[in-house]
């Protein structure tokens, strides 16, 4: 059963990692679009090309990552229902 | 900082432009202002994109102080460089620049912003491109006065500026 429920919490959080994933690289994607302006700016300067990046890597992973944080509790109730629900089919 | 500008030819924007000017001087590029969003960049922003850098040259070559810009020497040159872009976006919440007000500031306040922060910066070359719009009098009068601070700090200066655009910055 432990291995069972194992494979569960790993198929959400793959389920979750992955969709969190999609929305940051989409997110990165159309910032640098949009805001290439920010990049030359920041380059022009004398920031190095990392710098210049780094507006843009953290606003993907808070666009990727806050989401996830807003449902942790949708999360721990949905971990909560399996684990009943297999503790009920063990016992049963 | 000594800036020279040999020969410089990129695309049709920019034919065969040579320029010179060092520490303490300040040259402006005139030219009518850009016809606004979706056109194609001015000769005069392809150029101060090009001393920064960002633009291969077609034709000619730029030199600071003597030492080649190359695409490897470039990102040390942009140590000592300021650079005020005509337009600048940045995403949603990012609050280092216009002490966090940016989505708040008019164009022109935007544009001052960044040229005050150019300009009391300790940086010897200052890129300054033309303002979005055409600033208000005032707006003017603070832009000029923030150029001769800079010049009379001893910053070298290349700056575009609209004809139509009632500026009249004086070196």
């Amino acid at each position: 059963m432990s291995v069972f429920l194992s494979i569960i919490i790993l198929a959400i959080v793959a389920w979750k990692g992955y969709y969190a994933w999609k929305r940051g690289i989409a997110t990165y994607r159309r910032d640098c679009r949009e805001h290439d302006s920010l990049r030359e700016y920041l380059l022009g300067n004398g920031a190095s090309p990392r710098q210049a990046r780094q507006p843009f890597v953290v606003h993907a992973l808070q666009r990727a990552f806050r989401p996830l944080l807003a449902q942790w509790r949708l999360l721990v109730v949905l971990a909560v229902l399996i684990v009943l629900l297999v503790i009920s089919l063990s016992v049963g | 900082m000594l800036l020279e500008l040999h020969q410089v030819t990129i695309g049709e924007a920019v034919r065969n432009v040579s320029l010179t000017v060092s520490s303490g001087q300040m040259l402006t590029l005139a030219g009518p202002q850009d016809t606004g969003a979706g056109s194609q960049e001015t000769g005069r922003t392809t150029l101060l994109r090009a001393v920064l850098g960002f633009i291969p040259l077609d034709g000619g070559h730029i030199s600071i102080d003597g030492e080649l810009l190359t695409p490897k020497s470039a990102p040390w040159f942009r140590k000592k460089t300021a650079y005020v872009p005509k337009q600048l976006s940045v995403p949603e919440g990012y609050k280092k620049v216009g002490d966090g007000r940016w989505t708040e500031m008019t164009a022109g306040e935007r544009y001052l912003w960044l040229l005050q922060k150019a300009v009391r910066s300790d940086k010897t070359l200052l890129i300054v491109d033309e303002p979005p719009t055409a600033l208000s009098p005032d707006d003017q009068q603070q832009a000029n006065a923030l150029l001769q601070e800079a010049t009379a700090r001893g910053a070298t200066v290349l700056a575009a500026i609209s004809t139509n655009g009632n500026i009249s910055l004086t070196p």
